[in-house]
């Protein structure tokens, strides 16, 4: 990176990070640290529901996605629209009409003390557990990349996330992420116009998607009822909406963004604007994926992007043997490069059996070459214990460091720590309040004055700050510890909506029947995660369904419940 | 409901029921589009 892209990544995160101080000054009481000023407009809760969701990994992996699985993995956010239509029809006229600060807070009000503090434990859990990984992820790839001291990277992007986030509460959250997100469009949008810019001359529009198409890279979506293929329709739509009802109408993180709107139609209007975004943007994510791939017929590509794994190849199984697969490599690229170069001519003068031939030929070359890849892939998991090159991570900005101009450079840059510290804010904002609220308040200090909670709201904000700083810093000895987490996070989000489900809609279930219930269909969900194969996307599913269905089987045994819930409490 | 009856300020959708509506259009609408990309061009 040059002087001119270091000027445009820090002074970005810098004025971004001092305007939302500057902004949030002198707030002091407790609604207004959590809640926000009550004013906040629907597009900016669109926007930072938009940013909490969207990571620094969901910007640097995706195009990779694209370029290696094509647009398959869209079918993961078919069930986004449906799952804001429900919050924005039930879940939020209910936490606006409570004026709850927390989600779990409503699960007080509609059970009992206990199943309160169940939800907001399964939140802190898997959110504190996974808070790192939103730290450690981009910076492992950037520094891997540029050459830059990891754990420097973790420490100062992880200090400036806490120290707008402990300054400005709420506020501060939504007001950056306004900014970091039009980094992050402006970063995109201008990569997506300098690829296709840089696509062959003479290569059409229909030329490209039949390019891509003809690899495979646009099958976007697959009606297989395989229920162990990850990406299916039916796993997206059915699964999907659980997963993303889960995330978006329990998880603390997006609930404190939503509450916050000035009046429920802005709360509304935000999850609608999501809704209707949501695949748009990330199929256009996977585009620039899908156009890399074809940019990369056309030049030649690294055996491996990871530069880590490819140095690691050279150092320990012996130059001959990585020249051997890298010429190999270079010489099916070339020969599948001249073939659709044939294939285009063909195409352009009308002879369909010569397009025909050259791309088999082309196709044949090119999947010589992935062979040769996945050798490459395999010595390395053989010679270092297992590890895997993870390509998907290096792709784009492989693509960015070597065919975008400087300033480019750091724009791009810039808005990979955008996302990292948008997201990463709000993870901390919503682990602060819930600490606060259903622990510290609720448990600790029912008397406490706003002063006093506001002052350990941004004490908690802070220490949750530091365990992911912490965590952040010794990931890369546990890379197994990020897989589990991320497996956690699967496996704990249907047994909240559960929790949620019982409450909204079915008004005779209890505290009592509905705790013991979450615990064995949590139970339950574990013992199928060790036994069966499944995609992971069906497992909010299997654990929404278990906890209702035992809730309504214990409170039947239990016997009627002495009061049923208020009609203010349930949809 | 009154929650439901509050207004959507919107020029064209009046009630909520009709973003809801638009909202799931757009979601078919992109469905479609994806289905479309997959026949043509694989």
């Amino acid at each position: 990176m040059s002087a001119l892209d270091f000027v445009v990544l820090i002074g970005s995160m810098l004025g971004i990070a001092a305007y939302g101080i500057w902004r949030t000054r002198g707030h002091r009481d407790l609604n207004a640290y959590l809640h926000g000023d009550g004013q906040t407009p629907w597009f900016a809760i669109g926007l930072s529901v938009m940013a909490t969701q969207a990571s620094a990994i969901t910007f640097l992996s995706t195009p990779g996605q694209g370029y290696l699985g094509g647009l398959g993995f869209v079918q993961i956010y078919f069930g986004v629209p449906i799952a804001l239509i429900i919050i924005a029809i039930f879940f939020l006229p209910i936490f606006r009409r409570l004026n709850v600060y927390t989600a779990y807070e409503f699960l007080g009000r509609r059970f009992d003390g206990k199943t309160r503090l169940l939800g907001a434990a399964l939140f802190l859990v898997q959110r504190g557990l996974g808070a790192g990984l939103t730290i450690y992820a981009p910076a492992i790839v950037l520094t891997t990349v540029f050459g830059w001291p990891l754990d420097l990277t973790i420490i100062c992007s992880g200090l400036l996330v806490i120290i707008y986030t402990v300054a400005g509460g709420s506020d501060a959250v939504t007001v950056t992420q306004k900014y970091q997100i039009g980094i992050i469009f402006a970063g995109m949008v201008t990569a997506f116009c300098l690829l296709v810019a840089k696509l062959p001359a003479g290569l059409t529009l229909t030329d490209t998607l039949a390019l891509a198409g003809g690899f495979q890279k646009l099958n976007a979506v697959n009606f297989s009822t395989d229920i162990h293929e990850r990406y299916t329709f039916w796993s997206g739509l059915l699964g999907g909406t659980f997963l993303m009802l889960s995330y978006f109408g329990t998880d603390q993180s997006q609930v404190q963004r939503y509450i916050s709107g000035a009046s429920l139609r802005e709360g509304r209007l935000g999850l609608m604007f999501n809704a209707v975004c949501k695949i748009p943007m990330q199929f256009s994510i996977l585009l620039i994926g899908v156009l890399i791939f074809v940019f990369y017929q056309f030049e030649q590509p690294p055996l491996l992007f990871n530069p880590a794994s490819h140095q690691y190849l050279a150092q320990h199984v012996g130059s001959g043997q990585l020249e051997a697969l890298e010429s190999g490599f270079q010489k099916t690229h070339n020969q599948a490069r001249q073939q659709i170069e044939n294939w285009l001519d063909a195409r352009h003068s009308g002879d369909e059996t010569g397009a025909r031939t050259a791309f088999a030929a082309a196709a044949a070359a090119q999947q010589q070459g992935e062979t040769i890849r996945a050798q490459a892939e395999k010595t390395l998991s053989a010679a270092n214990s297992g590890t895997t090159a993870n390509d998907a991570d290096y792709v784009f900005i492989t693509f960015i460091l070597h065919q975008l101009p400087h300033g480019v450079i750091g724009l791009l840059v810039a808005a990979f720590f955008a996302a990292a510290l948008s997201s990463k804010s709000a993870e901390l904002n919503a682990l602060g309040s819930t600490t606060t609220i259903d622990f510290y308040r609720h448990l600790f200090k029912r008397d406490a004055t706003d002063a006093a909670c506001v002052a350990a709201s941004k004490w908690f904000t802070a220490f949750w700050g530091l365990v992911a700083i912490s965590f952040a810093l010794y990931a890369h000895l546990v890379e197994n510890l990020i897989q589990a987490v991320n497996i956690l996070g699967s496996i704990f989000y249907g047994v909240m909506l559960g929790l949620f489900v019982v409450a909204f809609f079915i008004r005779r279930v209890g505290g009592t029947a509905v705790f013991w219930s979450a615990l064995t269909a949590q139970a339950l969900v574990f013992a199928l995660y060790f036994n069966l194969t499944i995609s992971y996307l069906w497992y909010p599913l299997i654990g929404c369904a278990a906890c209702v269905l035992f809730s309504l089987m214990l409170q039947a045994a239990l016997g009627a419940t002495n009061k049923s819930a208020p009609a203010s409490l349930v949809s | 409901m009154k929650s439901e009856t509050e207004e959507t300020g919107l020029p064209f959708f009046r009630s909520w029921k009709s973003v809801y509506l638009f909202v799931l259009g757009s979601f078919v609408f992109w469905v479609a589009l994806l289905i479309a990309l997959t026949k043509i061009f694989s």
